[in-house]
Order: C-alpha cells, then sequence, then structure tokens
C-alpha cells in the first residue's frame, strides 16, 4: 500500500516537473546564449547521463554549427549576405564517484568563421579560435528503480575562454565571436530515464537544463554584459539494434530551447533570445565494451526569435566515448543521450 | 528520505523560478509628442556662438531646428517667426521672408541664401562625449571643456575606443542609388516617422529613419550631384555630406566599428575611415581630411511633405530583406542605457534626449527643443 501510494506521488511529483517546466519555458525572462551567440555551444553537451560507480567515460566530440538564415521572428528573411560557422572540439569527462553520484567536466575548443558578403567587394573572413569556456558537474542519481530512474545535475561554467580577443587591427571582437563569455553561470538539471521503455532495448528520456548567467565586463568594466538565461526541454527515445558484433543505438530527440534577450548594463539588447524547436536523429554505435561512437544532426524546425537575427540552418556533431574501468568492479557501458 | 529528496527538487525549481524573473528597470526620456503635420509652433532664436551671430528656427511639435549664420552681406539681421506659412519660417527687420532651407522666398534680398551652420540633431549622450563641455543654451550649468584629440598613430584617436559593432564590415548594408516613390505610393510612412530632408534645386527628397535604422548609410544621387546620406541609430546623428571630398569621389559604406558609440564609415575608394560626428577622417591613406557637410533637414514626415508635396522618400524596396516597420533597436531611443562605451558621461540632460548641436571651430554649442515650443 505505501509502495502504491509512493509511485502516484512520484506521478504527481513528474506533472509538477513538467507543469514547472511549462510555466518557466512560458515567462521566461532571462538569458542565454542563443545560438549565434559568443561562446561554445556547451548546453548541447549537459544532458549526457551520469556514469555508474568506479566508471570513467571520455568523450571527445566534433561540434559543427552553420548558421546562413536569417530570421526576423519567426519569418525567414531572404538574405544570404552574413554566414558565420562555429566548430568546436569538445573533451569530457564522467566519472562515478559512488553509484549515485558522478562528475562531469568538460571543455571546448572553439574556432568561429564569419563572412560577410556585399556587392563591393568580398571581404576576407572573420576567423576567431581558442579555448572556450569550461564546465564542472556533479550528477547525483535522486531516485533509482529497476528499469527508471531520476537524476539532477548541478554545476558551473567556469569562464576560461577569452572574451576579449582581438582582431589584427587591434580591436576587440563583438561578443558573438569570443571563445568564452567572460561569465561564471550557474547550471541546473534534471532528467528522467525509461528503459525498456515499450520494448527491451528501448529507452526513452525527458530532461530539463537551466542556465542561469552572470554578468561579465567587457572593455576594461565600462560595460556590463549578461547573456540571456538558457532553458532548455528535451524528449528522446532510443532504441538498440545489434548488428553481427556491433550494437546500434539509433536515437531521435526532440529539443526545445529557449533563451532570453542579453542584457547591456541592466538593459535588454535588442535582436538576443528567442525560442527554438530541433529535432535531432542519432546512431551510437557501440564497437565492444570499451569503445563507442555517434553521429548526430541537429536539424531546427520551428523558432521564433527576438528581432532580427542570424540563426542556425544545421548542427552536427560526431564523436566517440571511451569506457576505462578503474576498479575490478564489472565494466558497464554508459548510455550515450 | 526519498520525500525530502524531492521536496529538494521543487525547491530547486522554486529558486531558478524566483531566480529568473528578478529584474529593474531604468529611467526612461519621454518621446516628443510631434503633430507629424508641420502646423507646430516655429521659435526663432537669435544667438551667437564663438563670436558669430548666428540665427536658428524651430519647432518642437514639427520637430525640426534649423540654424544658419546671420552674416548675410556682411550685415546682421533681426529675425522673428513666422506662423503657419511653411515652409515660410522667419521674416528679418528688412522684409525678407525666409524658408525653412535658407533662402529668402520674399523681399529685397529673394533668391540669396543663409550660410547653414555644420550642425545636425542627435542623442545628448553623443554630443556630451564628442565635444566635452557643450554649452547649452540657456543653461547655467558649465562643465569643462575638454579639447579635441588628435593622435599621430595609425588612428588619428584613440584605438582603444574603437570599438565592433557586431555585425563587421558590410554587415549592415549601405544602400547605393535606392528606388523612391511618390508621397502618395509611400504607405509605409506615417505622419509621425522621422526622415532626413534633402533640397537640391527644385528636387526634394527624403531619407527616412525606418530604413537607416537597417542601412545606416545611402549613396544617392540627385540631379547629377552625388551625396552621402549617414544616419547612426546609436547616437541618433544624420548628416550629409558630397561624396566628392577635396578632390576625391567615392561611395562609402558601414565599417562595423564605432567609436564613442558612433557610426564608422568608411569609403571604398581609399578604404580609410570616418568618424560621422567628429566629421574627419580617423583613418587610411586621408587621415586628417575633413568632411564638408551639406544641409539636411531632420523633421517628421507629416511636416516634410506638407512642405514638398512633390517630394520622393526611399522605397522599401532597397534589395533587401529586412521589416522596416519594426525599429530595430528595442527602447534604445528613450531608456538611459548606451550599448557601448563612451569616453566622456555628462548627466546634464538625459542620454537619450533629442538635441540640435551646431559646431564652429571644433567646439558645439547645444539647443533643446524646450526652446522651441
Amino acid at each position: 500500500m505505501y509502495l502504491r501510494f509512493f509511485i502516484k506521488f512520484l506521478n504527481a511529483i513528474k506533472w509538477i516537473i513538467l507543469l514547472n517546466v511549462l510555466w518557466i519555458a512560458h515567462t521566461f525572462d532571462i538569458m542565454g546564449q542563443a545560438c549565434c551567440s559568443g561562446g561554445v555551444p556547451i548546453s548541447n553537451q549537459i544532458g549526457v547521463r551520469p556514469a555508474d560507480k568506479h566508471q570513467l567515460s571520455i568523450r571527445g566530440s566534433y561540434d559543427g554549427n552553420l548558421l546562413s538564415s536569417f530570421y526576423n521572428g519567426s519569418e525567414k528573411l531572404d538574405d544570404t549576405n552574413v554566414k558565420r560557422f562555429s566548430q568546436t572540439i569538445f573533451l569530457q569527462g564522467i566519472y562515478g564517484i559512488s553509484d549515485n553520484l558522478s562528475i562531469n567536466t568538460m571543455i571546448g575548443y572553439v574556432h568561429h568563421t564569419r563572412t560577410v558578403i556585399n556587392t563591393y567587394a568580398e571581404a576576407p573572413p572573420t576567423k576567431v579560435s581558442g579555448i572556450g569556456d569550461a564546465i564542472l558537474l556533479a550528477q547525483y542519481k535522486l531516485i533509482r528503480f529497476k528499469e527508471s530512474s531520476i537524476y539532477l545535475t548541478g554545476g558551473l561554467k567556469i569562464p576560461t575562454g577569452n572574451s576579449e580577443m582581438k582582431n589584427e587591427n587591434g580591436i576587440i571582437l563583438p561578443a558573438d565571436l569570443q571563445p568564452g563569455t567572460g561569465s561564471w553561470d550557474l547550471i541546473f538539471s534534471s532528467g528522467y530515464v525509461k528503459n525498456n521503455f515499450i520494448r527491451p532495448g528501448m529507452s526513452f528520456t525527458s530532461t530539463i537544463v537551466a542556465k542561469l548567467n552572470s554578468y561579465s565586463d567587457r572593455y576594461n568594466g565600462q560595460q556590463q554584459y549578461k547573456y540571456g538565461n538558457d532553458f532548455q526541454f528535451l524528449l528522446g527515445i532510443t532504441d538498440s539494434f545489434i548488428l553481427r558484433n556491433l550494437i546500434l543505438n539509433p536515437g531521435l530527440l526532440f529539443r526545445f530551447w529557449r533563451t532570453s534577450p542579453d542584457k547591456i548594463d541592466n538593459s535588454l539588447f535588442p535582436n538576443t533570445g528567442g525560442t527554438w524547436i530541433y529535432i535531432a536523429p542519432s546512431i551510437n554505435v557501440q564497437f565492444n565494451n570499451y569503445i563507442s561512437s555517434f553521429v548526430s544532426l541537429e536539424i531546427p524546425v520551428f523558432q521564433i526569435l527576438e528581432g532580427t537575427q542570424l540563426s542556425t540552418t544545421l548542427r552536427f556533431a560526431l564523436g566517440f566515448q571511451l569506457n576505462i574501468p578503474t576498479s575490478k568492479n564489472k565494466l558497464i557501458i554508459p548510455e550515450l543521450k | 528520505m526519498k520525500t525530502s529528496k524531492i521536496s529538494l527538487l521543487i525547491l530547486l525549481f522554486s529558486f531558478t523560478q524566483t531566480f529568473i524573473f528578478c529584474s529593474k528597470t531604468g529611467d526612461s526620456v519621454q518621446l516628443l509628442k510631434n503633430t507629424g503635420n508641420g502646423t507646430g509652433i516655429v521659435v526663432v532664436l537669435n544667438d551667437e556662438f564663438e563670436g558669430m551671430p548666428i540665427v536658428l528656427a524651430g519647432s518642437a511639435e514639427s520637430h525640426f531646428i534649423v540654424s544658419f549664420k546671420n552674416d548675410l552681406q556682411s550685415k546682421s539681421l533681426e529675425f522673428e517667426a513666422i506662423q503657419g506659412e511653411l515652409p515660410l519660417i522667419m521674416k528679418d527687420n528688412e522684409g525678407n521672408k525666409w524658408d525653412i532651407t535658407g533662402i529668402a522666398a520674399e523681399g529685397p534680398s529673394k533668391g540669396q541664401k543663409l550660410t547653414s551652420l555644420q550642425s545636425y540633431m542627435g542623442y545628448w549622450f553623443s554630443w556630451g562625449t564628442f565635444f566635452p563641455g557643450a554649452e547649452i543654451y540657456d543653461n547655467p550649468d558649465i562643465s569643462q571643456r575638454i579639447p579635441r584629440l588628435y593622435l599621430n598613430g595609425d588612428w588619428l584617436i584613440p584605438s582603444a575606443q574603437v570599438l565592433s559593432g557586431g555585425p563587421g564590415k558590410d554587415g549592415i548594408p549601405a544602400l547605393k542609388n535606392p528606388d523612391f516613390v511618390v508621397k502618395s505610393e509611400a504607405l509605409f510612412m506615417n505622419n509621425e516617422d522621422l526622415i532626413l530632408g534633402l533640397v537640391v534645386g527644385t528636387e526634394a527628397r527624403a531619407y527616412p529613419h525606418k530604413i537607416l535604422d537597417w542601412h545606416e548609410i545611402i549613396n544617392d544621387e540627385v540631379q547629377g550631384e552625388k551625396f552621402v546620406i549617414s544616419y547612426c541609430p546609436l547616437t541618433g546623428t544624420g548628416i550629409g555630406w558630397a561624396q566628392r571630398q577635396h578632390g576625391v569621389s567615392s561611395t562609402f559604406g558601414v565599417s562595423g566599428l564605432l567609436y564613442n558609440s558612433n557610426l564608422i564609415p568608411y569609403d571604398r575608394e581609399s578604404d580609410s575611415y570616418w568618424s560621422q560626428m567628429r566629421l574627419d577622417c580617423i583613418k587610411g591613406s586621408r587621415k586628417g581630411e575633413k568632411i564638408e557637410t551639406i544641409q539636411l533637414i531632420e523633421t517628421t514626415w507629416g511636416t516634410w511633405k506638407n512642405i514638398y508635396p512633390n517630394t520622393q522618400v526611399v522605397s522599401t524596396n532597397t534589395g533587401y530583406s529586412r521589416n522596416y516597420n519594426r525599429y530595430p533597436y528595442g527602447n534604445y531611443k528613450t531608456d538611459e542605457t548606451v550599448y557601448f562605451p563612451v569616453s566622456v558621461k555628462d548627466s546634464r540632460l538625459h542620454a537619450k534626449e533629442v538635441v540640435h548641436g551646431i559646431i564652429i571651430n571644433d567646439i558645439a554649442k547645444i539647443y533643446r527643443f524646450e526652446q522651441f515650443r
């Protein structure tokens, strides 16, 4: 009887979380690194599940984000004068300290290229490279059942990236081309995982991520800049197939992403922030107990932007994961997002 | 135990929501109420600046101020306002009636023109930073005047104060010889919309702020004469000049750089960089050259088309896909925020109060619309 009551209570909590998510999404009044903003796109990397006890996972990945679509609100403008391509190499380590607690740390190296095409002359593209910001997260399995679990994540984005890089003429580049944001930001995430969903080998995930950003100094403290807060709601489904001696995990992810406008000195900075919905198909290949690889595409299917902005046309990622046993425990391969 | 974990989860979300919704709004300046039809009261000021007699005429309701040297044939006249006869705005003690461009339309000096002063409209903060200590007409508060900088390096100005505005060179596309429409076809224009007006001979043209907000520079040709119409949305300054300066003709583009939050145009001929508000070349082979301005009149579309019924106005068919009915800078016109750092902050007036400044010998004097009510 107590167990049944507890399950009902848990279901109620899930609805509370969902309502919270929808309410936050509806009235979100903050910042977020929009997809055309500066820094590295770390928000995409936060939804990785925690590792199991004494398991170290190393992930390396490449993320390419092509921004060539110009939007006014939800209207796509017929303008191809400006393009930006942001490429990032990520290195991520996840270690399970105990059955419930793991730590997740990540850093990226970013390369931005911006091209402006005009009818007079083709100017050389602006290129910027550098180490981006780092994240340090603690992930905690709050509730574990045989086939499902709820976990919480909390941590920091640390401003290891340069946010005041200059061009060849010594002029500080705009915020959206900087490798770093210069701010210490808080990250919260909560996820629900259901294994053997519908059929054995299939899993369902639901994740929310909130990134609450702080102000950073620009121009020797003459300007206080804050990226808009960032909120994501992700629903994913992953299946498993065996092909010869490989395990294939095709997946499909729905991502709702909302960022509020950036702020300068407490005033909203126009043409920043917005709402995006992406569909992201992916496939993960497990070669053996130690090595797996993945490829994913991210396709924007809907966006309402604040003002007029350059927005993502296509995003893609590929990478690998090494699972390194650090104890005599049997190795358990963590499932990828 | 698990119940407490769940409570923690709820608290976490509650905290998140509370944190999210803390916000602060700053002070704002009221936008002037423009009649938009040119029926506002005209006020004339006879004044003197840098030892030169000058005359200004303006109307706060119709949003225009024009300024001239008062030295027609080396004699100083006494001007007074004319009401309800636009484009006529003032008459003098010799029986002349003068129009808004400074031409005597009636009287013994008919056909003669007063010399237009180097002047333009702009947000107060930009005048305060480009001309530190500028005198404000009828305002006893004086701040310390700082002389203009002329450096010897690559830049005539401190290069550390040159900032990227964001979109990059030509990221804001300047227009060249855009299409125009007559007033009956300008359905996108409202009477209250601000324009920069240019008169060449018998031809009048209007360059709307709502188009310049998105392009900042229009390279145009009127009756064989080539002009540059520049407008910086961040300082609110609209300034025109001939494409031919010091014997070199060039169209101009938007460099994407800012100095004291103000537009830095570049000329496509030599790739030299110019400061719009300083009116000189600040980098490149033409460094140090001064811009000779032409007279532009900033006013409402309603006033302009009332004065010049045959005017043409830049069409929204610019070749670029933009929503010209949307102001792209949010609350910028009215709030205190200046997006990019400026070298001097002068708080005598609200940062975004639109004022008229005149420049003589690199020194500015400021006139407020409240003096033209």
